[in-house]
């Protein structure tokens, strides 16, 4: 019998100017950290149940190489956003609606966003993460480094599933 | 990585000796804590389904509170008598055994969330949700299934539903402690 977890997914696209895939791969993460674990024992333990959000989500990516920790609480180097030399141009996240397959008793959502080079040159993404509001909650370090060349885009998504 | 819940129960008797203990892997997320996490995490409307069986949609909210006083059976860690297996769509025990100290029923103790404990060593971490049920029904009450249930957006909504693989018969006069440890890997 399969036992429950909640599992995350992270799928890195590359598309070239003109929207060709021309790169693709998909990753069991690896690392929820401990801001996840704050976030939950906070919203379990809170004393009302009032409206609001702890803040904006946020998937960012960086050319760190050091292996991801519990304790960590942000990329190792994170990318700015912009035009100039080593940046990218980050998208807008967005979600997909959860899907709940009542066959296979698993359910899931989305999460992603684009990040466009429009530095004029290359850039390196080797690490993935997200944050909820200032809270950082999953950091991956790739498997294997992307180079993105000019006017390449790339875009990270995390699949989120639960099973039941 | 992932995360992983396991259930961890044990029976105290009258005296103060553990008569029972057992650890299980949790089995069950269901498909209002997906719902829930999306609509945390993104800002936007999800539907979930309450513990009375009618739809809501919240379209934004953070606390998904477990922790309750004592004496209340409408969400926090609940326990009942079904023994259906859990599907993803469920929204409630098959059974509850209620709060109170009549035949069939047991005493609801407080439900407490604990700090986060953090492993550095092995890049660990864990929360634990508790709570204790005393049978004071003079008689024994079979509990088979256990569930995590959130006051969330003022409804109650079931996060976790497990079957225990064993059904646990409580003596009269004893304490039955149910605790959730949620874990993370990194």
């Amino acid at each position: 019998m399969r036992k429950a977890n909640i599992d995350a997914y992270l799928t890195v696209i590359v598309r070239d100017k003109n929207g060709k895939v021309v790169y693709r791969r998909r990753y069991k993460s690896r690392s929820f950290v401990e801001g996840f674990l704050n976030a939950l024992q906070s919203s379990f333990s809170s004393g009302t149940a009032a409206n609001g959000s702890i803040g904006s989500p946020n998937l960012v990516v960086g050319s760190g190489t050091t292996p991801p920790k519990i304790t960590d609480t942000g990329l190792t180097n994170q990318i700015g956003n912009g035009t100039g030399p080593g940046q990218l141009q980050y998208g807008t996240d967005s979600f997909t609606s959860p899907i709940i397959n009542t066959n296979t008793n698993t359910g899931s959502f989305t999460w992603s966003k684009t990040f466009n080079n429009g530095s004029g040159g290359n850039v390196t993404v080797s690490e993935v993460g997200a944050y909820f509001g200032s809270t950082f909650v999953l950091h991956d370090l790739l498997p294997s480094s992307i180079t993105l060349s000019p006017n390449q885009v790339l875009t990270v998504v995390y699949t989120i599933t639960i099973s039941t | 990585m992932n995360v992983k819940a396991y259930l961890k129960i044990k029976v105290i008797n009258e005296k103060g000796k553990c008569i029972y203990y057992r650890r299980y892997r949790s089995r069950s997320f269901v498909a209002n804590f997906i719902n829930a996490l999306y609509v945390l995490l993104s800002n936007q409307g999800a539907t979930l389904v309450n513990t009375g069986g009618r739809t809501y949609t919240p379209k934004s909210g953070f606390a998904m509170q477990v922790a309750d006083s004592s004496n209340d059976d409408s969400y926090g860690i609940q326990i009942g008598s079904g023994t259906t297996a859990p599907a993803i769509t469920d929204f409630s025990l098959k059974q509850l055994i209620p709060n109170g100290t009549s035949a069939g029923q047991m005493q609801y103790g407080a439900v407490t969330v604990m700090s986060p404990v953090i492993n550095t060593t092995n890049n660990t971490g864990y929360i634990t949700v508790t709570r204790a049920f005393t049978n004071n029904s003079g008689g024994s009450i079979t509990v088979s299934e256990v569930g995590l249930v959130a006051l969330y957006f003022y409804n109650g909504a079931l996060l976790i539903h497990d079957l225990l693989p064993t059904p646990i018969t409580v003596p009269n006069g004893s304490t039955l402690s149910i605790a959730y440890e949620i874990q993370i890997a990194t």
